[in-house]
């Protein structure tokens, strides 16, 4: 599983995640995800394009995130483009939940709008 | 279960790098006993094998499944067998979505996801241990 951080604009973050965000991928990630989602104190757009799979687990980081972002009165985005990772969001109900959108551009016209 | 194409059958342990062994095992028998399986079946199997694997192991306190796959062409079908303790996933109550951010739960998902990937599920305990079908439809030719 593989992170980067990238200060998109003042009020925001931006982490782009790859690999498979299954339970091995969120023991590897999500101390360092949380930091930089989380910890920042910013908006985060959370890009998953180059997530091939995602299981129960990533969503339970993903929602933990956006709850925790949506309490400090910060957004929580998702670029998902469409995929069997964005069918299986949509399964799980999680774009009624979290802002998604199919590319980074379309997200950061939101974010930062 | 489907019974064409001698099933694979793998046995797991605890642990990531076992989990992780296994799904590649599955997913190298699906690319060669699956003609008409895509990206999505094998999305399907790859998720109700992690989401299965993970809760006999975290909460039913296995410590091994044997895994059985089969594909007739037009399904997989998954067989699993554990030595946890009696859990049968058909009656646990269904998830109800939640309506917004605040009332969602973390967790809780991975059953929901099973039905919702599986034509049909179906589940058993037999000598002392859990038996759990899965068949999962491949796309139509």
């Amino acid at each position: 599983m593989q992170m980067s951080v990238t200060e998109t604009a003042e009020a925001a973050v931006e982490v782009g995640l790859a690999g498979r965000l299954d339970a091995a991928g969120v023991d590897e990630v999500e101390t360092r995800f949380n930091a930089a989602a989380i910890a920042s104190g910013r908006h985060a757009l959370v890009d998953l394009t180059a997530v091939e799979f995602v299981s129960s687990m990533g969503v339970r980081m993903l929602l933990t995130a956006a709850k925790a972002l949506r309490s400090r009165q910060r957004r929580f985005l998702l670029v998902v483009p469409a995929g069997p990772v964005r069918e299986m969001l949509e399964t799980a109900a999680i774009d009624t939940l979290i802002p998604m959108f199919q590319a980074r551009d379309e997200a950061l016209v939101h974010l930062l709008r | 279960m489907v019974n064409e194409v001698p099933p694979l059958r793998v046995r797991v342990g605890p642990g990531h790098a076992a989990l992780e062994a296994a799904r590649r095992q599955v997913v190298g028998h699906l690319a060669q006993a699956c003609e008409r399986g895509d990206r999505s079946t094998v999305y399907a199997v790859e998720l109700v094998l992690e989401e299965w694997l993970t809760n006999v192991f975290r909460h039913g306190g296995g410590t091994e499944v044997t895994v059985e796959v089969a594909c007739d062409g037009r399904q997989v079908g998954l067989r699993f067998t554990d030595d946890g303790t009696t859990f049968d996933p058909t009656r646990a109550p269904e998830r109800v979505a939640p309506a917004t951010l605040d009332e969602a739960e973390p967790g809780g998902l991975g059953l929901f996801l099973i039905r919702r990937y599986s034509r049909s599920w179906r589940y058993a305990r037999e000598a002392g241990r859990n038996v759990m079908q899965v068949e999962i439809d491949c796309p139509a030719a």
